[in-house]
């Protein structure tokens, strides 16, 4: 079995793990409650980050096409382009990809007949990065955005009485 | 770290440790070993000395929340445990709001800052306790002589800090309340801890600036009555553009039988104006008797985000207006705090408005009554009554390019139980409507995030943490029914969750229920209607024969 395969057979620890690596960051009293649920609309932010680190895994290990991968990614970028956190913070969940991966098929990765297809992983999971970067941009290019267009909007109509817009 | 560059083991350490997912606050701490740390994005800019000045606030100067001194009176510590002494025994709510918490939790994962920022002073409990530690640490026997071990605490400049950042991180929204058994409401506490930090200046300019504006001109932007007037005649021209029509509205006319308010955003504000359009065609339609006042021409009240005495005088100017002008009662648009405002205040504040009639509909007969006291009626409880009564031409078909789920706004939803009146105007205009899941709607809806002053574009990052949970709905709906359109009853929400919508879902549009309204009606001697209020194309289907009710 190629490690690969083997991967997928473990998708369910992984995903689970690294979903909780990403939630252990919140605070102990938080935590409870955010962990308390799986109800969607109780919990939306764990259930975005479960549901997307499963959607990440599954586009990522069954090469679905890049659109469809950079929608899974896009779902745990969003809420960390907005939290109080740096950019590079921000990005760091996919590191954690591979920590977890390391953790929990340390046996299989660290055998030497393994050892090529998990550095052509890693190679992969830095090319997550990159795009994750650019989501990340564009996220962050998205609030400017809609910073401008708030004031804009906001004094609509006077901006088109003084013929600034018709 | 000498050359100011970090090392690489310090890098790997600090993304270990201090990787935060939520907020930038640090695990594994109790809430009262949490700092406060203002950044960028997660505060709003103070008030401008001169705006300060202009409303007899205390303590004018120039501050901002990242300064370690913010320039507070000598005597700050006196004044607010002062204020907070007198509050205290003058109302018994908050007394009781102090007293009473047993810490259950039932509130505590109902917030949406909470929800979308996992910061545990986010829930509502905390936020609560960090007035009421205060209260025990500085007036309870108890909490005297045992202070932490009870739950005490002394009142220092860093509590004041924190109360601003977390009295202004809550839209005093009330979803807490409706889970506490107790009743607790923790938007009063908020509004009593906003209160409180006003004394010594510590408040922001977004809040006091429409203040100002709306004590000087009577509206948010602080536009003059010519301007106002000339806003909404250019109104007037689209509506005959897109519909044929000309309709009529008049300005500070005596006698006419009913003022109209709405929020200021609704004429002036993309996409408010396309409700303020629906209203003029609605009025037109039924030939109402009604006009608008270029000084009274803001719904919204932000007073009631600073002082009750500010919130009186901005509220009294509607029915100071409402008596020169003569009118017999008050109509008021889609509005969200306003209606909290007048259902829950008014009547305490500057009621009973004797001089104003009960208010009875022209067109179908139906006395309000619920509006005995208030003389102010909602437009969607006078719609539905239109509709029920079968006074309305419309087709529905003309809307269905739309597909819609509804947005309760929380202050008609919880402040004053409007919720079935929206739902069946939007049943009858719209064919495809699609609510939300049970747990986000009607009293359990959740904010937009940027209600009660906070919708600065300097709190954007926070703003869009606050929407997540209302967007996660929307998201919800999008995927399932395709929905496309997001209709609400709130000046703030049509521009607030327009930026949610945008960052989270941004396939979805945000519509007033009567821009909806508008874009159905079918009115006399109009012209065929190939665009809707927004000069959208319609989808085709047969013109001519439209259903009425």
């Amino acid at each position: 079995m190629g490690l690969k395969e083997l991967i997928l057979n473990h998708r369910s620890q992984v995903t689970t793990r690294w979903y909780h690596r990403l939630v252990e960051e919140i605070p102990a009293e938080a935590k409870k409650k955010i962990l308390g649920t799986s109800d969607r609309f109780s919990n939306p932010i764990g259930f975005a980050l479960s549901e997307g680190t499963q959607d990440i895994f599954d586009c990522f290990f069954n090469e679905r096409p890049n659109a469809d991968l950079e929608k899974a990614l896009d779902k745990i970028v969003k809420i960390k382009a907005i939290q109080a956190i740096t950019p590079s913070e921000a990005v760091h969940f996919v590191f954690l990809l591979k920590e977890v991966l390391l953790e929990v098929l340390e046996g299989a990765i660290k055998a030497s007949e393994a050892l090529e297809e998990w550095l052509e992983i890693e190679r992969e999971i830095d090319r997550l990065v990159l795009i994750v970067f650019d989501l990340y941009s564009k996220a962050r290019e998205k609030l400017y955005e809609i910073k401008v267009n708030e004031m804009k909007a906001k004094t609509h109509m006077l901006r088109r009485i003084s013929g600034d817009i018709s | 770290m000498a050359d100011g560059n970090p090392k690489k083991a310090d890098l790997a350490k600090s993304i270990e440790t201090e990787s935060l997912f939520l907020g930038g606050i640090k695990p594994d701490k109790e809430w009262t070993e949490l700092p406060v740390e203002f950044k960028p994005g997660n505060f709003n800019y103070p008030t401008k000395p001169d705006i300060i000045e202009k409303l007899g606030f205390p303590n004018p100067r120039k501050w901002t929340p990242l300064d370690e001194d913010w320039k507070l009176p000598e005597n700050w510590k006196e004044i607010i445990l002062q204020a907070l002494k007198d509050r205290l025994e003058k109302n018994r709510a908050l007394k009781l709001f102090m007293d009473t918490c047993v810490r259950c939790g039932a509130c505590a994962d109902k917030c949406h800052f909470f929800l979308g920022s996992g910061d545990p002073k986010n829930m509502p409990v905390i936020r609560a306790e960090l007035l009421r530690s205060v209260y025990r640490g500085e007036f309870t026997r108890a909490g005297k002589i045992l202070g932490k071990m009870v739950g005490g605490r002394k009142l220092t400049k860093e509590v004041i800090k924190e109360w601003f950042m977390y009295f202004y991180q809550c839209t005093e929204c009330r979803r807490c309340s409706v889970f506490c058994p107790y009743g607790i409401d923790t938007a009063e506490i908020t509004m009593l801890g906003r209160e409180l930090l006003h004394l010594l200046g510590v408040n922001i300019n977004w809040i006091l600036e429409p203040v100002v504006n709306c004590d000087r001109t009577g509206n948010h932007l602080g536009i003059e009555p010519h301007t106002f007037k000339q806003v909404v005649e250019s109104l007037v021209d689209d509506v005959k553009e897109i519909t044929g029509v000309k309709v009529n509205p008049t300005f500070n006319r005596k006698g006419a039988e009913i003022l109209f308010i709405t929020p200021s955003g609704d004429v002036f504000a993309d996409p408010g104006i396309y409700t303020m359009m629906g209203y003029m065609l609605l009025f037109e339609h039924i030939g109402l008797d009604y006009t608008i006042s270029t000084y009274s021409s803001e719904g919204g009240n932000f007073g009631s985000f600073t002082t009750p005495e500010m919130m009186k005088k901005l509220n009294a100017k509607m029915y100071m207006e409402a008596e020169r002008l003569g009118v017999k009662w008050i109509l008021g648009g889609e509005c969200g705090h306003m209606w909290r405002v007048v259902h829950q205040y008014m009547n305490t504040m500057n009621g009973p408005a004797d001089f104003l009639e009960v208010p009875v509909s022209p067109i179908t007969g139906t006395p309000f009554s619920n509006a005995k006291s208030t003389k102010m009626v909602h437009i969607a409880e006078f719609t539905a009554d239109l509709l029920k009564n079968e006074k309305l031409k419309f087709d529905a078909r003309r809307n269905n390019h739309i597909r819609t789920t509804f947005h309760d706004s929380c202050n008609p939803a919880r402040a004053m139980g409007l919720l079935e009146e929206p739902r069946y105007i939007l049943k009858r205009v719209v064919n495809n409507f699609h609510e939300m899941p049970e747990n986000t709607i009607r009293e359990k809806t959740f904010c937009c995030g940027s209600g009660s002053g906070l919708n600065t574009g300097e709190y954007m990052e926070t703003r869009m943490r606050g929407g997540f949970a209302r967007a996660n709905a929307v998201q919800h709906v999008h995927d399932k029914h395709d929905v496309n359109t997001l209709t609400t009853i709130c000046a703030i929400d049509r521009v607030t969750l327009k930026a949610a919508m945008d960052y989270w879902v941004p396939d979805v549009q945000v519509a007033g229920l009567h821009e909806l309204v508008g874009n159905a009606l079918i009115m006399e001697g109009e012209s065929e209607r190939t665009e809707d209020l927004r000069e959208d194309e319609l989808e085709d289907f047969e013109q001519g024969e439209g259903k009425d009710e």
